[in-house]
């Protein structure tokens, strides 16, 4: 069957997962030290929704549990659906561009810029917020977009960005800026848990200002992204293949790589570097979605939100009260997925 | 002789770098039949064809097509009027051969349109055309390589355009498929009166399918003109430094080349004797 005749199908699983990322949403709000029940959750969150929320009865529910929810569990929740979302559309966004399957946010150093600039405002103890964002987060997202331009500027052959220069600048970046890292927490020891944990990934100081900052711009990133999605089926085809075909592959190209670091520096300002996300969601849905970028992009987001809410429901709750890295979750449950991917390509190599 | 001039190449130069790869380059190239671009490896033909696909920017006013600068198109309108079949067509993820062929009428669809029933109607006949209808739902990546090339012909005619360009699209294949491709392709020039310019290294092929023949060395045009006049001994050892008899093929009638030395042979044996 050709995309076209798939759609409803695709169109009926989509709504399908949408549904498990609210269960997922609406789950993840009763895991904690307070026992909130799955209707309590519910109730909660469905009576703050505009014009529906009037109908909902609040009666009866713990004002306690509301504060838990709305104020504590919940921006965490939604921050890292967001995030989740951002990185896999990226995720699959740079795999069709650069037709890589192995491609990836972190690949292209973003993330360790970002660690460079939370790095430099922790030691330097700025721990004041501006309109409720705290400058650890300002600082990330600056240090990720100069990254960005710096590898931008490193891997630009006149007005073309051919992709290994884009990711062998990157690497090469990335492995600076970490040792960087390295250094300033050698030279300022007190500092370096907070470093480390930062640089970990986590969503823990999720705040209600943060997911105002974020939820615009992943929103639109995505949008627009999508708008590119038959250009991205082109452009899996080779770059020759899509300009033949009427792309107009480098204007494409700039395009989306702005949008694309835009997200990650967004997202990883907020949440620190949480690695596999981008590589592995997109290759996960692919066997629902199929490859085509307009059912795998939407797929994609989805499944990247659905994907790091779980991963930071295990994150605060697998040893609470201690908290593991949602980064180290990601990667715990990632990485194996990259072997068996590896495993596989190897099969067809072989064959 | 009258048919219309389709392009027009004047003075083409095209480097990597500081290295010139073509150089000087004039051709004009006339409404319907096929072109076969020939000469050794290094000679510039796939960078003459990516030059008038645009997958090159040439310089300005250096190609022509019909009366407008090559450069004038955007890449979609130029996608209506050229379509180019590259060397490698690697797709790195899976699409079914429909699909894929559907990427033809890309110029076509709008940016939040999707494919039409009439882009569907397009992409059936182009597979049916070249006998790749059976193959619509297989993916692309598991038909063999015969199937492939023609899947990817069926998107380049999907493209409806008059000009197709091709880069040595049979030289992968074997005998058997080889032909089978040819026909396609004659089939389209006499019946689609699709221009064809494809680059191919068997001579013999080209001189049996290729109405004129363009032969390149050292990223100039040696030569062109019908297959009579540039398979022929003397010149075939200028460009290719290869001695070969020429005999008329009994069954087309075309010449057919015989290789049998080298002009490195030649050396060896001077300097062994």
């Amino acid at each position: 069957m050709i995309y076209v005749e798939k759609r409803p199908l695709i169109k009926l699983i989509l709504c399908i997962l949408i549904l498990v990322l609210l269960a997922a949403v609406v789950l993840s709000a009763t895991f904690g030290a307070a026992h909130i029940s799955f209707l309590d959750a519910i109730r909660i969150m469905v009576s703050k929704i505009p014009l529906i929320g009037r109908f909902i009865p609040t009666d009866g529910l713990d004002s306690s549990h509301v504060m838990i929810v709305l104020n504590l569990r919940l921006p965490r929740i939604i921050l890292s659906a967001l995030v989740g979302a951002a990185l896999a559309v990226v995720g699959a966004a740079l795999q069709g561009m650069f037709k890589n399957p192995m491609a990836d946010p972190y690949v292209m150093g973003i993330s360790s810029g970002a660690s460079l600039g939370a790095a430099i405002a922790i030691v330097a103890g700025l721990e004041y917020t501006f309109s409720g964002i705290g400058f650890i987060t300002i600082f990330a997202f600056i240090g990720s977009i100069l990254t960005i331009a710096l590898i931008y500027n490193i891997a630009r052959v006149g007005s073309k960005i051919p992709p290994t220069t884009l990711l062998l600048a990157g690497i090469a970046i990335n492995c600076m800026l970490l040792s960087l890292v390295s250094v300033i927490m050698v030279f300022n020891r007190n500092q370096v848990e907070k470093i480390v944990f930062w640089t970990m990934g986590s969503v823990s100081a999720a705040s209600w200002n943060q997911i105002a900052f974020l939820f615009p711009l992943v929103f639109t990133g995505i949008v627009v992204i999508l708008l590119f999605s038959r250009d991205l089926n082109l452009m899996s085809a080779g770059d020759e293949t899509a300009k033949s075909l009427g792309t107009e592959v480098e204007k494409v190209k700039k395009i989306l790589i702005a949008i694309c670091s835009l997200l990650v520096a967004a997202s990883v300002s907020v949440s620190g570097a949480i690695g596999f996300v981008g590589l592995i969601i997109p290759h996960a849905v692919r066997l629902l979605s199929g490859s085509d970028h307009r059912s795998l992009l939407p797929f994609s987001a989805v499944g990247g939100a659905i994907f790091m809410v779980v991963c930071d429901t295990i994150s605060r709750s697998a040893a609470a009260p201690a908290e593991i890295p949602v980064g180290a979750v990601t990667s715990i449950l990632g990485s194996p997925y990259f072997i068996y991917l590896l495993y596989t390509n190897k099969k067809k190599v072989l064959n | 002789m009258n048919r219309k001039e389709i392009i027009t190449i004047n003075k083409l130069s095209s480097a990597y770098g500081k290295h010139k790869i073509l150089d000087d380059i004039n051709l004009t190239i006339y409404e319907g039949g096929i072109y076969g671009i020939i000469g050794p490896n290094g000679s510039g033909k796939t960078t003459l064809l990516k030059n008038i696909a645009r997958c090159l920017v040439p310089k300005k006013n250096s190609i022509h097509l019909a009366d407008k600068d090559i450069t004038q198109f955007s890449n979609r309108s130029l996608a209506k009027e050229i379509s180019y079949v590259p060397q490698n067509t690697d797709l790195e993820f899976e699409f079914s051969v429909m699909d894929m062929v559907l990427m033809g009428r890309s110029p076509y669809i709008k940016r939040l349109q999707s494919e039409s029933s009439y882009d569907i109607e397009v992409a059936e006949r182009a597979m049916k055309a070249t006998n790749t209808w059976h193959l619509r739902d297989k993916n692309i990546n598991m038909v063999s390589g015969g199937e492939r090339q023609r899947a990817i012909i069926a998107r380049a005619l999907a493209q409806e355009t008059n000009i197709m360009l091709l880069d040595e699209p049979v030289s992968q294949l074997d005998l058997h498929h080889q032909l089978e491709i040819m026909d396609i392709l004659k089939r389209l020039a006499i019946e689609d009166k699709v221009t064809v310019i494809m680059s191919i290294h068997d001579l013999n092929i080209a001189a049996q399918f290729c109405d004129r023949l363009v032969l390149m060395n050292n990223g100039k045009i040696f030569k062109d003109g019908i297959a009579n006049d540039i398979i022929k001994e003397d010149i075939i050892y200028s460009v290719y430094g290869v001695r070969a008899i020429v005999m008329k093929n009994p069954v087309t009638g075309t010449p057919h080349l015989i290789p049998y030395g080298n002009q490195s042979d030649v050396h060896r044996k001077s300097s062994g004797d």
